[in-house]
């Protein structure tokens, strides 16, 4: 096999990935001037970009998993329900909890994607902030280095803002799916559920994190404690930690 | 070109490393350093041309980065089975994206070094000068490029090992490529600046020659 050969045949293979990677752009809905560049991209290049182009759409999006946290708390919740559905652990977790988490955790991915692609944007990049600071101290302007600073005092809220919502939703679905096997465990193996409700009550807790987050954020500034119905504090949107929290 | 992508390679190669391990945003990542690759080396070829002007600043702009690339698609399978045989379990777009993103932040590095290198041909540096310090310019650049991959390949002993296996493979296949490639910086009394000079040997056997011939040690056919 001569060099012009291997050439034709890495051309051949390069176009072959051309027209997956168009296809599954065409699939997943690519603009055709985008999906046309990835697929010519792959011809000269195939062995770096095909790999790439060619994995899970999800990675296109972020983190591996991470735009599917929604999906794995309602997962967890909808199979747990079920196992608990007519046995003694339904009072536990029911469809009525388990609708009122899963919307919770909705509203919450979608607030967290808003504020994921608003610091995207370079104005909001915290070490640009950093760097205003620094200048304006170095440049001695008093003026601007007030204004910097509170940009930057902004901008580094944004962040922890979206640090913090990030990291409830990943310790909600984590305690979802603990759930679900926790449930599972009693239906099968016949365990005791006193674990259960541990587990459902540091649930409820994140929730009512993830809530008054939400709360602050819609209303521009810290809200006092919400008060349901019946004058509890703490309670979310009509939702009342399960008794078997303790 | 993303540029919080750019800087992130510049700046933080250890978060670059963690995100391609941890499988974010890998589509980006490629895109930003294929086309850092692009510039990088297409700038630096076109200044190292520039030695000898005229054509070459074009030839040496485009066959650059086409050498960088063509040897990263050919080294890309065996990293993808150095890391899974040697290191750390990856998948191939991964070591794909770990590559790319290793060489991406080596021709940022050989793009700052673009001043340096234009201004040594302009203040009249003289060919094996300007060929010297290009090289080191490259030099500087690999070792930025070990950055990224070292921080991916983890804490175990055993990345070193994998790191060795993947700079010596890119160092051969690099080395042939490139010399496949040759001339980049070209001869003022040259007349004709070609794309591509004739088939001459292969880069190893050239470098054993060369190597000692400088030792004093000629070989029978040239001394003859």
């Amino acid at each position: 096999m001569n060099f012009l050969t291997l050439c034709v045949l890495y051309l051949l293979t390069g176009l072959a990935c051309a027209m997956a990677i168009a296809r599954r752009g065409a699939r997943r809905g690519d603009g055709p001037r985008e999906r046309t560049s990835r697929a010519l991209l792959a011809v000269p290049l195939w062995p770096l970009w095909a790999p790439i182009a060619l994995s899970d759409p999800v990675s296109d999006e972020g983190p591996v998993g991470d735009g599917s946290i929604p999906v794995r708390i309602e997962e967890a919740l909808r199979e747990g329900v079920d196992v608990a559905d007519g046995t003694a652990l339904d009072a536990m977790l029911n469809a009525g909890s388990s609708a009122r988490i899963t919307e919770m955790v909705r509203r919450a991915d979608a607030r967290r994607e808003e504020l994921r692609a608003l610091l995207s944007r370079p104005e909001f990049c915290l070490e640009a902030a950093r760097r205003r600071v620094r200048d304006a101290e170095a440049e001695q302007r008093p003026r601007s280095l007030a204004t910097a600073r509170l940009h930057l005092d902004n901008v580094e809220r944004l962040h922890a803002m979206a640090a913090h919502d990030e990291a409830l939703m990943h310790e909600i679905a984590d305690l979802a799916e603990a759930l679900r096997t926790q449930l599972l465990m009693a239906r099968f193996a016949g365990s005791s559920g006193d674990g259960i409700g541990d587990i459902i009550g540091d649930l409820w807790s994140r929730v009512e994190a993830l809530s008054e987050a939400m709360e602050c954020g819609d209303a521009g500034g810290p809200q006092p404690p919400q008060t349901d119905a019946a004058g509890h504090e703490g309670s979310v949107h009509g939702l009342t930690p399960h008794p078997g929290r303790g | 070109m993303n540029a919080r992508i750019v800087s992130q390679l510049l700046r933080a190669p250890e978060q670059v490393a963690r995100e391609c391990v941890e499988e974010r945003r890998l589509p980006q990542l490629a895109l930003v350093s294929i086309s850092a690759i692009a510039l990088g080396g297409a700038l630096f070829g076109a200044t190292v041309g520039g030695y000898r002007g005229g054509l070459q600043v074009l030839y040496s702009a485009i066959k650059v980065p086409a050498a960088c690339l063509w040897t990263l698609a050919l080294c890309v399978p065996a990293y993808y089975a150095f890391t899974n045989i040697f290191g750390r379990a990856l998948p191939v777009r991964v070591v794909a994206a770990l590559t790319l993103a290793s060489i991406a932040r080596a021709s940022l590095v050989l793009l700052a070094a673009v001043p340096v290198i234009w201004l040594m041909v302009d203040m009249g540096a003289s060919y094996h000068a300007t060929a010297l310090w290009a090289s080191v310019a490259y030099g500087l650049a690999g070792l930025s490029a070990l950055g990224v991959m070292l921080r991916a390949l983890g804490d175990r002993s055993k990345r070193f090992v994998v790191a060795g296996l993947m700079v010596s493979l890119f160092c051969i296949v690099g080395g042939q490529s490139a010399w496949m490639m040759r001339p980049y910086l070209g001869r003022p009394s040259q007349a004709e600046v070609p794309f591509l000079r004739a088939p001459d040997g292969v880069f190893a056997e050239r470098v054993w020659k060369s190597g000692r011939s400088s030792m004093g040690w000629f070989d029978e056919e040239h001394s003859r």
